[in-house]
């Protein structure tokens, strides 16, 4: 299984990005192989707005299953959800630490959107 | 002739100006259109409640783009065109077709044009509420009697983007208007887009500014706003007090006219405060604006231009 | 960190005099002028600029018309009347920056590639030093769209100076009205103070804003300013919030001294103690009771 987290750089020492449409960088993380590897988020780090749709859709390509991030907002929810791709929230620990919780189901899930949306 | 009163401040006088101005006209020209393009917080029609013949009102609609299934092959050049990320796409066909965030389209139709399976159509959403009101307004003694034909638009709560409505409700007026009525309109606050839009194929602006340190700066952005649009434009002085010299010396550094002045009366504000018209209730406001008046009937006249 | 917008609906009801008193609370606060098209809250701070940032928001269309061949194409499909036919370019087409909402529609069609869409910088932003600590405000050019994503930049920078500095509270000054720049002012907020007074229209546009507050589900308290102009509407007010579960933070009555302290750059309890006036203690008086309501104590 593969998993997406925002991050604010692009190793696994970076720490969490909390916002989701504004990442700086998600770090795609291959469960099974333990491998991962980063996508550069700038084009909807600046975009006007639908920044959280457009970065739900980015990390949707990649077949992910999972998305760990700091606030998710119920535009980017609901496009994660279309996509099938369960959202769990951490913020302030680094991108290995959120993965090792998440191994031992540390992690809490979210059904609906954590944060209000931005306009 | 078109009129449009707008400030920068919000709260310096716009509708009483208008509703007054609307009241006074209607009884000299007999038949004028008011329109309150205020449509986040329109308040002109509180002020003919008891003169309402009257009332209808319809649903306002933008169109948004609606993605049909079954030719959608997600190839995302609609995505990809979309300058508001209010298009995405989450997977291949048939499974994913294109998704839509309605609030987040401006409406420009592109996607529809750029899709190359003909799958995008438009459909329409609505947004708020235009209603047109017919009013009949008296003086006192019914000695005279004029005809107000009053449109506003509501947008509806939680709905972000107001140009579109003020758009629509403007489209409303001029399709009523084909005989060059007299019309006035009361414009938002502010000097964004929606203020903007407002103002917008006017013949003549009325700026109403108060003699305070955000009204002098306020007014200075909205005569950059005018100014933009190259509009003719002059100020009224609500409020008018001992401070005036604060408005006075803007107006003159950026060469705008004070074509009236209306001052600070506690007893205009209650009457104001309970939705009447103040040229109906003994006050002189008949005499404040009649400078505007006068400018008005040279101007309809071809007097001036 | 509690985060606090000051709204009303109408405008001129007296937002910037209650959030420049706001601002007179013993704990650390930053200060936010939201209002981005009219922003007066710095009229009564002084603020000293620190930073300023530019703000880019959106696209604008431009015609080369050395590559034009007047098709016409472009004015026929844009939505926004935002293109025709220029006297300076001699009949060639011209983009109206103004109307212009950069949808790359124009650009799509026109079959000589003569049309480019730019991004396009819309206003600034600042961090301001005053005397009450950082205020962030800002300037969105004259006609420009997007108020609410300058509003959220805006918003989004005043909270990491919180966070940072550790500072227990931000007032936001917002816009009048209840559409986008509203919208981006009070949503994910701790509360929202509606500024009213006692008019017919600004207990209309009072009741079109709890719907917002409501909509949003954000906890908001009311105070009605210039409540002695008719106290019966006061009244009016009062019930509508109690019976909807509003926090009633208490009426000022109308007063010259709230425009002169306003012309002194000074809110209405710095106002008092440098003219210590009776009328104008008082008003202070109930002022600060208020803020203190506010802010829960």
């Amino acid at each position: 299984m593969k998993m997406a987290i925002s991050a604010q750089g692009t190793e696994l020492d970076s720490m969490i990005d909390p916002r989701f449409g504004r990442a700086k960088y998600f770090i795609l993380f291959d469960l099974e192989t333990n491998t991962h590897k980063s996508v550069e988020n700038i084009q909807n780090l600046n975009a006007t707005q639908g920044a959280g749709i457009q970065s739900a859709s980015l990390i949707a390509k990649e077949e992910v299953e999972a998305v760990i991030t700091g606030h998710c907002g119920p535009k980017a929810f609901v496009v994660l959800n279309k996509a099938k791709i369960k959202v769990f929230i951490k913020d302030g620990i680094t991108v290995k630490e959120a993965i090792s919780l998440f191994k031992k189901n540390k992690i809490v899930e979210i059904k609906e959107a954590n944060v209000e949306g931005h306009w | 002739m078109k009129i449009a009163i707008a400030s920068g401040k919000g709260g310096t006088g716009k509708t009483t100006v208008a509703t007054n101005l609307a009241y006074l006209l209607s009884m000299e020209y007999k038949e004028i259109v008011l329109v309150d393009l205020d449509v986040e917080e329109p308040n002109c029609h509180l002020f003919y409640f008891y003169w309402i013949q009257h009332k209808s009102g319809e649903h306002a609609h933008v169109l948004v783009p609606k993605i049909n299934q079954s030719l959608c092959t997600s190839c995302g050049q609609c995505v990809q065109f979309c300058n508001y990320n209010a298009l995405c796409i989450i997977g291949r066909a048939p499974e994913f077709s294109a998704m839509v965030f309605h609030e987040l389209c401006h409406s420009c139709g592109g996607c529809t044009l750029i899709c190359p399976n003909q799958a995008i159509s438009e459909v329409k959403r609505p947004i708020g509420n235009i209603v047109s009101e017919d009013i009949v307004v008296a003086d006192g003694a019914v000695v005279s009697a004029g005809a107000i034909k009053l449109f506003y638009g509501l947008l509806n709560v939680g709905e972000a983007k107001s140009p579109p409505l003020i758009a629509l409700v403007k489209q409303h007026a001029d399709q009523y208007n084909t005989r060059s009525l007299l019309e006035i309109s009361d414009c938002p606050p502010g000097t964004s887009c929606a203020a903007m839009k407002s103002i917008e194929n006017s013949d003549i602006v009325f700026l109403v500014t108060e003699p305070t340190a955000f009204g002098r700066n306020d007014l200075a952005l909205a005569i950059d706003m005018v100014n933009c649009l190259s509009i003719p434009m002059k100020i009224i002085i609500n409020k008018s007090d001992e401070n005036d010299d604060l408005i006075e010396e803007l107006a003159a550094q950026r060469g705008v006219e004070i074509i009236a002045k209306i001052p600070h009366d506690i007893e205009m504000s209650k009457i104001y405060s309970s939705g009447r018209i103040l040229a109906d209730n003994n006050t002189k406001m008949d005499s404040y604006l009649s400078p505007i008046l006068s400018f008005i009937r040279k101007s309809e006249r071809g007097d001036v231009r | 960190m509690k985060e606090i917008v000051v709204i009303s609906g109408k405008g001129g009801t007296g937002k910037t005099s209650f959030t420049a008193s706001l601002a007179m609370i013993g704990q650390e606060k930053i200060m936010v002028d939201a209002d981005v098209d009219a922003a007066d809250l710095h009229l009564v701070c002084s603020p000293e600029k620190k930073e300023s940032f530019p703000f880019i928001g959106g696209k604008k269309a431009t015609i080369d018309s050395d590559k034009c061949i007047n098709c016409g194409q472009c004015q026929t499909a844009c939505r926004f009347e935002a293109i025709a036919q220029g006297e300076s370019t001699r009949g060639k087409f011209i983009i109206n920056k103004v109307k212009c909402e950069g949808c790359g529609v124009c650009k799509l069609l026109c079959p000589h590639d003569a049309i480019t869409t730019q991004d396009n910088q819309c206003g600034e932003w600042y961090i301001s030093n005053t005397r009450f600590g950082t205020l962030v405000h800002a300037k969105l050019g004259i006609a420009q769209d997007n108020s609410g994503k300058l509003v959220s930049t805006i918003r989004t920078a005043a909270k990491k100076i919180a966070q940072e500095k550790n500072v227990d509270y931000i007032f936001i000054d917002g816009p009048p009205g209840i559409g986008c720049p509203v919208i981006s002012s009070i949503t994910g907020a701790s509360s929202v103070v509606v500024v009213t007074e006692a008019t017919l229209s600004g207990f209309h546009d009072f009741k079109r804003i709890v719907e917002l507050t409501k909509y949003f589900k954000i906890q908001t308290s009311v105070c009605i300013n210039k409540s002695d102009i008719n106290d019966e509407l006061s009244n009016d007010i009062e019930i509508y919030a109690l019976k909807r579960n509003i926090l009633v933070l208490g009426r000022i009555p109308y007063s010259k001294y709230f425009n002169q302290a306003q012309n002194h750059g000074l809110n209405i309890i710095e106002y008092a103690k440098q003219v210590n006036h009776p009328e104008v203690n008082q008003l202070a008086q109930r002022v600060r009771l208020m803020i203190n309501k506010v802010i829960g104590n």
